[in-house]
């Protein structure tokens, strides 16, 4: 496997003319399929003697050779595959997020068309687990995908999220999202949690020692089903926003670069322009006066 | 009085930014009072970009973020 990809990978520049080796799609499943490999190990290994695979080229040099490795090693669950979740998983397959367990029960309707990445007039009716993990074999063949066709409970979420190094929170009812942040915390895993209602919404990373999505809905049993959604609905510009900003928290995790918003809330209204972070949590009451510190600069 | 700058979140028909003069001592519930958004509409809380509550006590110059329950995806 090894002679064949450096024999097969070609000379190239970025650009700004920088040159690199290069591993094309049809070399990877080629040489997959010569060695009786998945081609994520072909990547992998072809990564590890820099030489990149070309659907990645415009990730680099964002990505090093070995954070690149890294997103491919990666195994992070979508849970929910309707607005935020299909965007989700679209995103994490083209920056190369190696291993996807997708999840949801449902089957796409009508309702899904105006936002919904993976439904399409033809799949009205088909599982969304199964029409994702075909989406994403069609984008990137070299991603494991794992459907389940299954909505995350407190029986089944441990199994269903076991493996994972972080989960993503794309559901659409408040009841749910506490269930999969049990599950997360019981398995010792970061979640990232966004949610839309209208054209705002907002975005978080909560670890497992954090207090996490108490601090925006209050107490499960106090926190309404459906939030302002259920009068504005969810507009597609802000459910794709969202769940653009939930994949780079996914990539933070996955490298530990940078800083996840852990503690705090990223918001946005895409009508009124205002995008802001703010402090979750009792700690930060006292630090509210005065305001404005390093963490929380405003770009509205 | 003690004057505040609010912002609300997914306001649909409601200003999304005002400036509200209150009388002293007033507290985020009084807000939401003058406002006639009933406390069931407002999530989250923050007076200064930091987390706050309907009991917290607002002082002049204070900057009010007020945000609905978001549950949607």
């Amino acid at each position: 496997m090894i002679a064949d990809i450096e024999r097969l990978a070609a000379p190239r520049a970025f650009p700004d003319g920088t040159p690199y080796r290069s591993l094309g799609v049809r070399e990877v499943s080629r040489i997959a399929a010569a060695a009786g490999v998945a081609p994520r190990d072909v990547e992998l290994a072809a990564l590890e003697r820099e030489i990149l695979p070309e659907r990645y080229a415009r990730n680099f040099r964002s990505f090093s050779f070995a954070e690149q490795a890294a997103l491919l090693r990666g195994r992070v669950a979508v849970v929910g595959l309707g607005g935020l979740g299909g965007a989700v998983s679209e995103v994490l397959a083209r920056l190369g997020v190696g291993r996807l367990t997708l999840i949801d029960g449902d089957r796409f309707e009508e309702s899904n068309l105006n936002r919904q990445l993976f439904s399409t007039v033809d799949v009205l009716g088909a599982p969304k687990a199964e029409t994702a993990a075909l989406r994403i074999r069609a984008v990137n063949p070299t991603i494991e995908t794992d459907p389940r066709v299954a909505f995350l409970t407190a029986e089944n979420g441990r199994d269903l999220l076991a493996g994972c190094q972080a989960a993503v929170d794309c559901l659409d009812n408040l009841p749910s999202r506490f269930v999969l942040e049990e599950a997360c915390r019981g398995l010792g895993i970061p979640l990232v949690s966004a949610a839309v209602a209208g054209a705002s919404g907002h975005v978080t990373t909560v670890f497992p020692e954090d207090r996490g999505l108490r601090a925006i809905y209050g107490e499960p049993a106090s926190a309404p089903r459906k939030g302002a959604e259920a009068a504005f609905g969810t507009l597609p510009f802000a459910v794709w926003f969202l769940a653009c900003l939930e994949c780079a928290e996914v990539v933070k995790i996955l490298l530990r670069r940078g800083a996840p918003l852990r503690g705090v809330l990223f918001l946005a209204d895409l009508t009124e322009g205002f995008f802001e972070r703010v402090r979750l949590g009792p700690a930060a009451e006292a630090a509210s006066r005065p305001p404005q510190g390093p963490e929380a600069p405003s770009a509205a | 009085m003690v004057h505040v700058e609010v912002r609300l979140y997914g306001a649909g028909d409601r200003p999304a930014e005002q400036r509200v003069a209150l009388p002293e001592g007033s507290r985020i519930r009084d807000l939401l009072a003058r406002l006639a958004l009933p406390e069931a509409e407002v999530g989250v809380v923050l007076v200064n970009r930091g987390d706050a509550s309907f009991d917290t006590p607002l002082q002049e110059g204070d900057r009010v973020t007020l945000i609905p329950p978001i549950g949607g995806g």
